[in-house]
């Protein structure tokens, strides 16, 4: 795609937008978008920087600036009261200074030497709301004059210690070219949201937890935002977009009597806010929690277990984004502190043949939901692309910034971030199709028999799963640990049963080869993935998966058990009667 | 400004039907009944705090908003003490994994809870965190029984003391609550002034208004109602001088509502500053200075806000149950309680804490408050006097040897002082004061005594970025100024030479001073200066549990200029930052 510095000018037309002009009498057709004072600013400051900058000894080679708009309305609910409501809009600035060339600058890392402060947060960078142009370039100036210095400290003591350290056995450069895009969409102003409307719904939505004692936190959030982003990069690059998202966010958190911890949480998303649930859908939803929650307080503690499992939908999504998706983010093969899970195995197979793996931040839906990890342009202003992680079993493709590794030179359009933090590799939609669909009540058959021919007692059905952590570095043996919320034994004879306390834990690629079959519904988890380029929105999209064994763990118990006293509405009024 | 206070005592004051109160007498009495683990100690004392936050600020450079926010927020708090007043769970730090219990939303200060006045959710809010608090305390008490009973322990003062229960109330009403909109406009107005400051690459304007409500009961039978609104601004600015040097300064203003600002004077002192900046870019510097220093007015009072005043707070010695953390943890004594009784000043200086002023020869004093954090009722502490130690700043937990009531002096970051009033028998007019200067240095065979008239606030905004800062190290721990106080830059010092000649130097740092110059302080000025800061508790225990509060707490210093005998001061170590590689877009072939 690249073409010798000549700029690819993608057309947009975003239809939100464009309902919203037609909507307008007299406006007879979309004006084409103009680009604003903020990239006005960034662009004319980006080239005198480099202008001037040219001339220092140790020029830099590349620079880019991205300003990051978040426009927020939050309201919270708790137990049937109001518990925050606030407005927020706030610019941020992230720059990236590049001294030396593609082959060696000031981002390398230097082997042996965890450089601690190049990986923390670059700094919080508040830019102006008020479209002033001065304003906008006097902080560009005064910070991009800081990080320089620094880049051209830093460069100084990696050709140093290049000298001085083995060589790493990566090859590849620290940075990749990419073409110049010239994309603008039109500047939205906040959607503006009835706030009063919203606290009403959050105070409906967490009231109904409000009978059980046994719930100590309920939370039911709102949240419209909309996110502008400005690009510029002396490739010639200049992005306007804008995405907006509207989220609803319901947590629970019980305690069983022996004071094991029994979280749950249910998500909603949409690009619209149309899209988010009627009052009916979150309320059956809450009364499902509490139904759970009441369930779990008394359901019998699980042992631990090795055999056949069924993970649901939602549950192999998160199991995916944590245990596989991580791994295939590029930067984990140049760090040698990193076990290198996928390393080498391009072409060969990791999965079972029915299964195919994609990264697709271009996708916007899964059957009628909606994908959080969607966007246009990464934040390296590299145009976002379908990318192939697996085809039928066969490992194809690493996850790419602009850091190449070796064999893979190029960016593929997943360079994120969240602002104040430095760019790495990161998932966006995770994608797991299978090409042999089997039913899901024949999945359940499936599972009895296997639980019938090794005489075990019962087999497992992991309905959701609240996170996990992996640890992917080589002093963590590689392997992983997430806790299912919901998890059921199914009895050869079909009854079902809910347990708590399980860890599920395992190791990657033998976990991977053991999924015998997969379901014939896709369901998708949203949400927002914490690591070393700060928390993204993400989502993962799954059928349910039979996996032939998997390994459940005793949950570590809470120290804390349960109130002293019981809640002060259930105390003082049938008190009497009691005794 | 319009100020109305309402300081009734004894009286049922406090509305009967206010629902945050009621919830908390209803859970505090339930509590005090029946809470009780198997057969183990029940509370003996069990305190509840509400603080209800009403947080407006906005931001802005070179006249643009760069951030506007409001947020409203309620914290719960809760205390429980097991064992006696004597010998309780607290005092004690140990090494512990978050919060006990179900309470799990812990934001700073305690626990954040809805802001709809709902009885019966104040209600469960407080049931979960007295049973975590609870729980905690019993574990911690446990613990601390079987450190001590290991230990021979002399400190014999009481963890806890016994206070008279107070039901008060102070109620600042302002008349104007200003919009954010309106403290947007300030801010950016403020900030434009810097469009005509070539010398300046970087400023700020900070404007916040918060009003915070907080009501307290306890099982004592203390209750209080506090509601005070505050305003302040805060303008930075940074430069490098020609070499390179970082040059940096901040100006404060504070009151309780907008008009308390008048923005023609933050316009001359945001000039001035400017000015100040512009000349500092230029000024000489000096290597190392060893002699007589005249502190005047703003750098007066910030010495002493660095130095000595944090010192006069009496902390009791924590019980540490780990040997490794003893030394971290276990090591401040109280404070200078060791040097009481001993002069630490000339004699005819004295230094007092007064929460109970407002004013101060009709300036405005910012410390003060009727009840303090625990309830205890503002007083007046005569910490020196006649130039002899004489008491310590404390909380109701005590410090052995400094008494055995509280100062009142708790606030919302733990144990500090309020408006502190530096007085003397003896003034020199300040004419004269220049002139002991020069005789002084002159005894000294050196060419110039050195006047500071500034000295940065510790918590002025610091210039962004490693490209603005020189790494030095000077003087020892913050503490007791025992081993040498650690004092912010100097930012506006001149030479004076014997024909009263002054030369602006830039770049200074107080090195190595301790208790011990105070003592030889030569003359206190006539003119009281009254000055108002954030104050920074480098003295506060950590972890001790209860709430802890972060963020800054307004003092008032009231001072003469004072003469110093000896100071030494030198320029910043290391190596010095280079200069913009490009002109400011806004002043290219300007500067």
């Amino acid at each position: 795609m690249a073409n010798g510095g000549k700029n690819t000018v993608i057309q947009t037309t975003r239809p939100a937008a464009l309902a919203i002009l037609l909507a307008i009498p007299g406006l007879a057709a979309d004006p084409p978008p103009k680009p604003t004072v903020m990239l006005e600013a960034m662009r004319a400051e980006l080239d005198r920087s480099m202008r001037e900058l040219k001339k220092q000894p140790v020029p830099p080679y590349y620079l880019a600036f991205e300003v990051t708009e978040n426009a927020s309305t939050a309201v919270s609910g708790s137990f049937g009261t109001l518990s925050g409501s606030s407005a927020n809009r706030g610019r941020q600035l992230d720059i990236d200074v590049r001294v030396g060339d593609y082959n060696v600058d000031n981002t390398h890392i230097i082997r042996g030497t965890r450089d601690m402060f190049d990986r923390l947060p670059q700094g919080f960078v508040n830019m102006p709301v008020d479209d002033n142009a001065e304003a906008i370039r006097a902080l560009l100036w005064y910070h991009t004059d800081q990080r320089f210095k620094r880049a051209v400290e830093r460069l100084s003591s990696i050709k140093t210690n290049l000298k001085t350290k083995t060589e790493n056995t990566d090859k590849s450069g620290d940075f990749s070219a990419a073409p110049a895009i010239t994309a603008i969409e039109p500047y939205a102003n906040v959607p503006v949201i009835d706030r009063a409307a919203w606290e009403a719904k959050v105070r409906k939505y967490s009231a109904p937890f409000k009978r059980f004692g046994n719930i100590y936190e309920a939370t039911a959030q709102l949240i419209a935002s909309q996110e502008t982003r400005w690009f510029v990069s002396s490739d010639g690059s200049a992005i306007q977009t804008v995405q907006p998202a509207y989220r609803l966010i319901i947590n629970a958190f019980g305690k069983a009597d022996d004071g094991m911890e029994l979280p749950r949480t249910e998500t909603f998303f949409s690009t619209t806010l149309a899209g988010l649930p009627s009052d009916t859908t979150v309320l059956a939803e809450v009364d499902k929690l509490i139904g759970e929650l009441k369930a779990l307080k008394t359901a019998p503690e699980m042992v631990p277990y090795t055999g056949p499992a069924i993970l649901s939908g939602r549950a192999s999504g998160v199991f995916f984004h944590e245990i596989f998706g991580h791994r295939i983010e590029a930067q984990r093969q140049k760090d040698e502190d990193e076990g290198h899970t996928f390393r080498g195995k391009v072409g060969e197979a990791v999965l079972p043949t029915f299964l195919s793996v994609y990264s697709d931040p271009t996708t916007r839906k899964a059957g009628l939901v909606e994908l959080n990890g969607q966007y246009r342009f990464d934040n390296q202003g590299v145009a976002a692309r379908r990318v192939t992680v697996v085809e039928n079993g066969i490992f194809k493709n690493f996850l790419m910034s602009r850091t190449p590794v070796d064999g893979f030179p190029e960016s593929n359009g997943h360079g994120r971030r969240q602002s104040g933090y430095a760019v790495a590799a990161r998932q966006s939609n995770l994608l797991v199709s299978t090409s042999k669909a089997t039913p899901e009540a024949e999945l359940k058959k499936m599972l009895i028999a296997e639980v019938t021919k090794l005489k075990l007692p019962f087999g497992l059905y992991i309905d959701d799963i609240q996170g996990g952590f992996t640890n992917p570095m080589r002093t963590g043996q590689g392997g992983f640990t997430v806790i299912p919320t919901v998890v059921y034994r199914i009895y050869p004879d079909g009854r079902e049963e809910m347990v708590r306390g399980v860890n599920l834990v395992g190791t990657p690629l033998t976990s991977f080869s053991k999924i015998t079959a997969a379901g014939d519904k896709l369901a998708v988890f949203n949400g927002t993935c914490g690591a070393e380029s700060g928390g993204v929105p993400v989502s993962a999209a799954a059928p349910a998966l039979l996996i032939g064994q998997i390994e459940v763990q005793k949950k570590q118990k809470s120290q804390e058990t349960s109130p002293i006293l019981p809640p002060p509405f259930d105390d003082e009024k049938p008190k009497e009667k009691k005794q | 400004m319009k100020l109305a206070r309402l300081a009734l005592l004894g009286l049922p004051l406090l509305a009967q039907d206010d629902v945050l109160f009621r919830a908390m007498r209803d859970e505090l009495e339930r509590s005090t009944r029946k809470l009780q683990l198997e057969k183990l100690d029940k509370p003996y004392f069990i305190a509840y705090k509400i603080v209800d936050t009403d947080s407006k600020t906005a931001d802005a450079t070179f006249g643009a908003l760069t951030s506007q926010n409001e947020f409203r927020r309620r914290l719960v708090s809760v205390e429980v003490r097991v064992g006696s007043y004597m010998r309780d769970n607290t005092n004690f730090f140990s090494i512990r994994m978050g919060p006990s219990g179900v309470a799990r939303n812990f934001a700073e200060g305690g626990l954040s809870t809805p802001l709809d006045d709902d009885y019966d959710e104040i209600r469960r809010q407080l049931w979960i965190a007295t049973d975590s608090s609870y729980k905690q305390a019993l574990d911690d008490y446990a613990k601390k029984k079987a450190v001590l009973e290991n230990r021979n322990r002399t400190d014999d003062a009481a963890d806890m003391s016994q206070e008279s229960p107070v039901k008060s109330k102070q109620v600042e009403t302002s008349s104007v609550v200003p919009p954010l909109t309106e403290l947007a406009a300030y801010a950016r107005e403020i900030s434009a002034l810097f469009r005509a400051a070539p010398a300046i690459d970087h400023s700020t304007a900070r404007i916040n208004f918060t009003r915070s409500d907080t009501r307290y009961v306890n099982t004592e039978g203390t209750e209080y109602l506090r509601s005070v609104p505050s305003i302040s601004l805060t303008v930075a600015a940074d430069s490098q001088a020609t070499d390179g040097m970082p040059l940096a300064d901040a100006e404060s203003w504070y009151g309780w509502t907008l008009s308390n600002i008048p923005k023609d004077e933050v316009v001359a002192k945001v000039k001035d500053m400017q000015a100040r900046l512009t000349k500092l870019r230029t000024a000489a510097t000096i290597e190392r200075y060893t002699g007589p220093v005249l502190f005047e007015d703003q750098a007066a009072a910030e010495l002493l806000g660095q130095t000595i005043i944090p010192a006069f707070v009496g902390l009791p010695r924590l019980v540490v149950d780990n040997e490794q953390f003893a030394g971290a943890f276990g090591a401040d004594q109280g404070g200078m309680r060791d040097k009481i009784g001993s002069r630490i000043l000339p004699s005819y200086l004295n230094i007092a804490d007064d929460a109970t002023l407002k004013v101060f020869q009709g300036k405005p004093l910012h410390g003060g408050y009727t009840m303090d954090e625990d309830g205890v009722p503002a007083t007046t502490t005569k910490m020196v006097e006649r130039g002899v130690f004489k008491h310590l700043l404390v909380s109701r937990a005590l410090v052995a040897g400094a008494g055995s009531h509280s100062t009142g002096n708790r606030r919302t970051t733990g144990t500090m002082p309020s408006n502190v009033i530096v007085s003397t028998t003896q003034v020199t007019p300040a004419a004269e004061m220049k002139a002991k200067l020069i005789a002084a240095a002159k005894e000294r065979q050196s060419d110039f005594g050195v006047i500071i008239r500034r000295i940065a606030n510790p918590t002025a905004p610091k210039p962004s970025g490693a490209g603005r800062m020189i790494s030095i190290t000077i003087g020892g721990s913050g503490g007791t100024g025992m081993t040498g106080y650690t004092i912010e830059p100097v930012i506006e010092a001149y030479k004076v030479y014997a024909d009263g000649r002054e030369e602006l130097v830039r770049n200074l740092q107080i090195a190595g001073m301790s208790i011990g110059n105070f003592r030889d302080i030569m003359a206190a000025g006539d003119k009281p200066f009254v000055y108002t800061g954030a104050y920074v508790n480098n003295r506060r225990n950590p972890f001790m549990g209860g709430p802890m509060f972060f963020g800054n707490q307004w003092i008032s210093i009231v001072t003469p200029s004072l003469l110093f005998e000896e100071v030494t001061l030198q320029r910043p170590i290391g190596e010095v930052p280079k200069l913009p590689f490009t002109a400011h877009p806004s002043f290219e072939g300007n500067k």
